[in-house]
Order: structure tokens, then C-alpha cells, then sequence
């Protein structure tokens, strides 16, 4: 391997197994082991386990990398001991989390973790944990990125990842398909997973009693957790927990045959689903749009566009045909998101859908609050689009205006903004039950912000009310 | 297969009848351990019945399928 002078960066999620770290190096991600773990994972690693499940696409590559003492001594442990071990594994383009992901993402994470564990199983393999935290979204499809998790089966062992699997996977979505609550804010305030007994309450007793998965994995389990007492956990009732081989695979397979037909409680249709029927702007308004999409994004060619407020994904898809890579689509529309996961991002497009209310974004949680990073400490865009959404965070949420403009200059070199004035009918609306206090949203001030900053590359003003494209750069 | 489903269920009832919350602490995972003895043998008959059933309904999701490719 390459000495390198730069100092490898630990990634601050990743420390609860003290076995292993991973690290970025100038763009590349390593995965020091312990001298702990050494000989066990380097067995499981030799025999090739990782590398089927990686071609299955169910877990990530995993290469060893041919390390000098030199280089292990740059990777040190927890205890300050020196990494027995190198692997490589391909960068994740955008790490997302649970609480970012719509119910079919969610439920695509589920399902691709129990093919995982069913496939590593029937192979004499078993996963520690079952976190969703470990599941990532790499080219639409979402795929286990910890390879230390995988350890041998021992038979009698129940299995350990099982409060996790339904706290993070199985009761949200619960709580969307029977419950019709959208589980991400409670999600988000609640890392370890949904507690039982919040879902306890939540979800319609009737469901709980008349379905087996209501009954075992919520009820009788949740009830497993309030009332078993440690004291009654002795080497008896340890002998008596066992779990044999095919009660094991049968607990996998029936969680696996549930979820696959688990639908999200129908919603109405919101207003968003229907914006673009509804919106202010006809059909040759929205070719002009999509044009000047497809001219910037020939031009620019951008690897990674984030998308602000970009509902289906439509203007990502344009932008896509025309020459960039990918994009993430941020909007706080689940229904939307919904739309476009399952329409674009599962028939291979390379858009990945996140919830995200873009007035309160994820933010830094979790152990020293740098566990789970927010939104802007994974800004890696190379290109933004912001399309009529200026209006709804400016009038809408009531943001300062610089401070938007700003944020969105701030997220990438180049991009598109349209600016939305007052005379247009959805702002009017928006203004209709409110006090206009917003003296300087006007087009002038917003050409003057993005000049402050950028070089406003070009512009189109669109229709009679004067909406306005602007495309700029940093160069 | 069946014994296990019925000593399961036994069990299942039994637990549901007997359980209240109790104060000891506790680490959650225990219990989520201690009651896979339960959840794997009902598992194990649910997932019985699931192939069970699929077996005798292919002849008819088949048929099914042919119609409505010759439809």
C-alpha cells in the first residue's frame, strides 16, 4: 500500500465494536482490525463469505490491502493498540440514515437485511447485529456495509440483532401501514429505534391480536421486555432460551414474508403529488425549465446534484439524461418521495429520495453529537438545483432571504436557483392570509445575492410574472 | 412441526395470561431473548402453512397466469 503522510480520519459513527474502525483516507475508506479480532475475521474473510454475499449485492465489497507495519501503525484501536489488519472498501456516495428514508426505502432496508442474514445463514453464518444504520443505499439498491457483523452460527443461539431488527425496521413501518403516522421526526429523536412501548400504544390493538406478526414480534415481544426481570435470567433459562437451527431461519422467513407484502396505509393525495397539475406554470413553462435543466447539467456535467424541494425527481431526471451522474433528491414530501423511489430510484435511475424538511434538516446526533451526521456535515454536491422552492422557505417558512440565497450557494460550486417573485399566484397565495413582510424579496436583491458570490453564468425569465432561471458558477 | 406450534402457542398464551411489568432493571435485550423460544416455534408453524399453502395454490396462481396470458 501507499505511505501516505496524511493522518487516516476515524469515522465518528463508527465505534461501538471496538474490533474495528473505520477510517477515510484521502478519499478512501479503510477498515482497520484489532489485533483482537485479527485471526477470526481474516478466517471468515479467507473463506470467502464475504465476497458471495458482496456479488449477491447484499453486502460491500471488502478487499484486504497489503499493509507495511509503517502504514498499520497509522491505524490505532480504542486502547491505543495498533491494527492487526487493512480492508478497503468502495466509498458510499451519500450516507443516509433511517430516519431519512420514505416506507418503501425503509422497507427495500428491511427485506435486503433479512436476505442478507437468510443467505449468510444458510451458509453457517449469522449477523451480531441488525442495525439500519449498517444498511446503505449504493446505486438504489440498499446493501450492509459492516462486515465485521458477520460471525459463525453457533447452533442453540437465539438470535442477537432481533430487538434491534423490530425496534429499527419492523415497528416504524408498522406504524405507517397500521398506524398511518409517518415515523421519521419520532425516528429521528429516537436513534436506537422505535421503543416498544411507545409502539404498544400507538398501533390499533386489533391489528396486534389479529395478525401474527402483531402478536409475536410486537405484542408478546414488546411484553418480553417490560416484564422479564434479570433475575430471572439465569444459566437455566439461558439453556432453556436456546433456539434451534430452524426455528432460527423460520423467525428470518416469516419476518421475511410479512414485510414483503406490508403495504403504507393509503394516503390521500396531497397537495404536493398533484403540484405539477396544479402549479402556476403550463406545460411550455415546464419544458422551458426542463431545457434550461438539460443545458446546464450538458454543460457542467455535474457528478452529484442535490436537488432542493425536487418532489418526484423530474427535473434530476432531466438533469440525469443530459450528462450528470446522480443526484439526491431532498424534499420533506413523503408522498412525492414515495412516487419517485418507486417509479425511478428501483427501476435503476441513480436518484436517491431523502426526507428532509429543508427548514429543520437533519443535524449532528447521537454520541457527541457527531454520531449521525446532519445534512450539511455531508455536503458533497458538485452541483444544486433550486426550483421554485425559494418562495415556500423565504414567504413560506418565513427564512431571511440572504441567509437562503446563501445556503444555497453555499452547497455547491455551480447550480440553478429560480427565483419565484410576489406577482406569481403561488406566492400571492401564500401571502394571501399574511402580512407581507418581506420588503426585499425582489428580483433585484436576489440577482444582487447571487453576484455577491457567484458568476451568474446565465438567465431566462420564463413568463409574464417574471419567473426567473439563473444558472452561476464559482469560476 | 406440530408439537412445537402447540407447545408454542401453550407457551405464548401462558406468557401473555402471566406477564406484568415488572420495576427490576433490565437490559432490554434479555427479554427480546428469552421469548424466541416462544416466537421461533410459531414462526416455524406460520412459515409451515405459508409453503404449505403455496404449494396447493400454484397449480391455480399458474393456470391463473396462463389466462391471462392467452387473454
Amino acid at each position: 500500500m501507499r505511505d501516505t503522510t496524511a493522518a487516516p480520519e476515524r469515522d465518528a459513527g463508527s465505534f461501538r465494536d471496538p474490533n474495528g474502525y473505520v477510517f477515510l483516507n484521502e478519499g478512501r475508506v479503510f477498515r482497520a482490525i484489532m489485533p483482537a479480532m485479527h485471526q477470526q475475521f481474516a478466517t471468515i474473510y479467507d473463506s470467502g463469505i464475504i465476497s458471495r454475499l458482496a456479488k449477491q449485492g447484499f453486502m460491500i465489497a471488502c478487499e484486504r490491502v497489503d499493509a507495511d507495519e509503517f502504514t498499520l501503525a497509522n491505524y490505532t484501536g480504542a486502547r491505543g493498540e495498533t491494527a492487526a489488519a487493512l480492508y478497503e472498501h468502495p466509498k458510499v456516495p451519500m450516507v443516509s440514515y433511517p430516519y431519512e428514508w420514505t416506507f418503501s426505502q425503509l422497507k427495500a432496508a428491511a427485506l435486503a437485511h433479512l436476505d442478507l442474514q437468510i443467505a449468510a445463514f444458510e451458509e453457517g453464518y449469522v449477523l451480531s447485529d441488525a442495525t439500519a444504520y449498517n444498511m446503505q443505499f449504493v446505486e438504489g439498491r440498499p446493501i450492509h456495509i459492516d462486515v465485521l457483523s458477520i460471525q459463525q452460527y453457533e447452533e442453540g443461539k437465539p438470535w442477537n440483532g432481533y430487538n434491534q431488527f423490530c425496534r429499527q425496521f419492523l415497528l416504524p413501518l408498522l406504524l405507517e401501514a397500521w398506524g398511518g403516522v409517518s415515523y421519521q421526526a419520532m425516528y429521528r429523536g429516537s436513534i436506537d429505534g422505535i421503543p416498544f412501548a411507545d409502539a404498544l400504544s400507538i398501533l390499533p390493538k386489533h391489528r396486534l391480536f389479529s395478525s401474527l406478526t402483531g402478536f409475536l414480534h410486537v405484542y408478546l415481544h414488546g411484553r418480553s421486555i417490560t416484564s422479564a426481570s434479570s433475575a430471572k435470567f439465569n444459566d437455566k433459562t439461558r439453556k432453556a432460551a436456546a433456539v434451534s437451527k430452524s426455528n432460527y431461519l423460520a423467525i428470518l422467513k416469516q419476518l421475511h414474508g410479512f414485510l414483503t407484502d406490508l403495504q403504507s396505509k393509503k394516503r390521500s393525495e396531497t397537495y404536493w403529488n398533484s403540484y405539477a397539475s396544479k402549479n402556476s406554470y403550463s406545460d411550455d413553462m415546464r419544458d422551458t425549465k426542463l431545457h434550461f435543466v438539460r443545458d446546464w447539467a450538458a454543460q457542467v456535467k455535474p457528478n452529484l446534484i442535490w436537488d432542493i424541494g425536487g418532489n418526484t425527481g423530474d427535473f434530476s431526471m432531466a438533469a440525469i439524461e443530459a450528462g450528470a451522474k446522480s443526484s439526491i433528491v431532498l424534499d420533506s414530501d413523503l408522498d412525492s418521495l414515495e412516487a419517485l423511489f418507486n417509479t425511478r430510484t428501483q427501476r435503476g435511475a441513480p436518484i436517491l429520495p431523502l426526507a428532509m424538511n429543508l427548514s429543520d434538516p437533519s443535524s449532528d446526533i447521537g454520541w457527541r453529537q457527531s454520531e449521525r451526521k446532519g445534512l450539511m456535515s455531508r455536503a458533497n454536491a458538485d452541483g444544486v438545483i433550486a426550483l421554485a422552492v425559494i418562495h415556500h422557505l423565504v414567504i413560506g417558512a418565513n427564512l431571511p432571504f440572504d441567509e437562503v440565497v446563501n445556503w444555497f450557494l453555499d452547497l455547491a460550486p455551480e447550480g440553478i436557483i429560480e427565483f419565484v417573485p410576489k406577482r406569481d399566484p403561488m406566492v400571492r397565495q401564500l401571502l394571501e392570509m399574511r402580512p407581507d413582510m418581506f420588503p426585499d424579496y425582489t428580483e433585484e436583491r436576489f440577482r444582487e445575492l447571487v453576484s455577491m458570490r457567484k458568476k451568474i453564468v446565465s438567465e431566462h425569465v420564463f413568463d409574464s410574472n417574471g419567473r426567473l432561471l439563473v444558472s452561476y458558477s464559482d469560476h | 412441526m406440530k408439537q412445537v406450534a402447540i407447545s408454542s402457542l401453550s407457551g405464548a398464551i401462558l406468557f401473555a395470561a402471566s406477564a406484568a411489568p415488572a420495576l427490576a432493571y433490565i437490559d432490554p435485550i434479555t427479554g427480546s431473548i428469552i421469548i424466541q423460544t416462544i416466537v421461533g416455534g410459531l414462526a416455524a408453524g406460520a412459515v409451515a402453512i405459508r409453503s404449505v399453502r403455496e404449494k396447493i395454490m400454484a397449480p391455480f396462481k399458474s393456470k391463473k397466469q396462463d389466462d391471462a396470458e392467452n387473454a
